[in-house]
């Protein structure tokens, strides 16, 4: 065991350096994700796994691979006991989030629909690249699989989404009503 | 094409750039970050294992924190309808959950207009339960895309059975409600045990 202290000079430079500028969107994918104190639980558990594992990072994938690592953390934490309050959280927020549909206007209701329709792997990668705003290539990073098969999943989901949305769209041009439906 | 869909997904975002977040430099950030520094560094363990682009060229098999493999289960719908008398095998469909690591990072917040959406939504209790399935007598489907079983078998990833459920194991006698796309069970709240509350959600999301 090495103590905190003991670390380089440099590790903590780079430590402080690269927090100056991930701390802020790993709040951001925190809160898109979770909500209360499990927010600020992911960010502090995800930057203790980046002191301690710091060496093995590459420069310049430190916040692609932090979002990697406080995915996992969210797994984690949506596995404890917990989670059962966490559920009427979620219920008791419903009329918040319906707000925030209004406040959007119709084509964010719509999107919303249309990407939580979506299987989760298809969501999963079109809020990274949406949000996160990261290209395949930091896509990859966090979800620990090749640039290639990074890009081939993005492309799929985004088929996926804009064929919801069209369906969306031609109910909605034929007045009809868009719940209510059969998927397939 | 793509910076248009690009926008149209940022105009969901929870928390798009203007919404104020902590700054690193905050005392409160300051104190994290000292905290952290401080913290004596253990030797690397499955506990710790993160993500990454492999060094040495090939890459690391993904693990969640927990020693959990991060393996996501193919949707499998196989739907067999059988309609007959009461001596006739009861019908069933199968669902798959997916690997939690999958889901919980993907969550949108609940909604009842989004449950409203979900094309297979029902009611029902775990009869059986196997290390690889867990089967729910329907009582009640809200919708049936995929037609109205008498059964619905859950097939588990792996290594992990709870996630899909917000945590909640699967218990032999419980009921649970139940929402599933394209033949995978959906997280995220959509799905769980039959609280007063989400049964009042799916109420609202399927009025008769």
């Amino acid at each position: 065991m090495i103590s905190g202290e003991g670390r380089p000079e440099d590790a903590r430079e780079r430590f402080e350096r690269v927090t100056r500028t991930l701390y802020e969107p790993l709040q951001r994918f925190a809160r898109r994700r979770t909500t209360g104190e499990v927010v600020d639980d992911v960010v502090a558990e995800t930057l203790l796994v980046l002191w301690r594992r710091l060496d093995e990072v590459v420069e310049g994938d430190e916040l692609a691979w932090c979002y990697g690592v406080a995915r996992r953390v969210l797994a984690n934490h949506h596995r404890s006991a917990a989670r059962a309050r966490r559920l009427v959280d979620r219920l008791s927020s419903a009329t918040s989030a319906s707000a925030a549909v209004d406040a959007t206007g119709r084509d964010g209701d719509e999107v919303r629909t249309a990407l939580a329709t979506l299987s989760s792997k298809d969501r999963q990668v079109l809020m990274l690249w949406a949000w996160e705003g990261l290209e395949p290539r930091d896509i990859a990073v966090v979800l620990d699989v090749s640039p290639n098969a990074a890009a081939i999943r993005l492309h799929r989901s985004k088929q996926r989404l804009r064929r919801q949305l069209d369906r969306r769209k031609s109910w909605s041009d034929a007045g009809q009503p868009t719940v209510g439906h059969p998927e397939n | 094409m793509d910076d248009n869909l690009r926008q149209l997904l940022a105009q969901i975002d929870p928390v798009p750039a203007h919404v104020a977040v902590d700054d690193a430099s905050s005392s409160r950030a300051r104190t994290l970050l000292e905290e952290i520094m401080s913290t004596p560094i253990n030797t690397t363990t499955a506990k710790d294992a993160g993500p990454g682009r492999a060094q040495d060229g090939q890459r690391r098999v993904p693990m969640l924190i927990g020693g959990v493999a991060a393996a996501a289960i193919a949707a499998v719908a196989v739907v067999v309808l059988v309609v007959g008398d009461d001596d006739a095998p009861a019908s069933r469909q199968t669902l798959a959950i997916d690997a939690p690591g999958t889901t919980i990072s993907s969550c949108l917040p609940f909604d009842v207009n989004v449950l409203a959406e979900m094309p297979v939504a029902f009611a029902g209790t775990v009869t059986e339960m196997s290390d690889t399935t867990v089967t729910v007598e329907v009582d009640r489907w809200y919708r049936a895309s995929t037609g109205e079983t008498d059964l619905v078998d859950v097939t588990l990833p792996e290594e992990n059975t709870s996630a899909a459920l917000d945590g909640v194991d699967f218990a032999t006698g419980q009921r649970y409600l139940l929402t599933a796309t394209d033949g995978t069970v959906n997280g995220c709240g959509f799905s769980g045990p039959a609280t007063s509350e989400l049964e009042s959600a799916f109420d609202s999301a399927f009025p008769e």
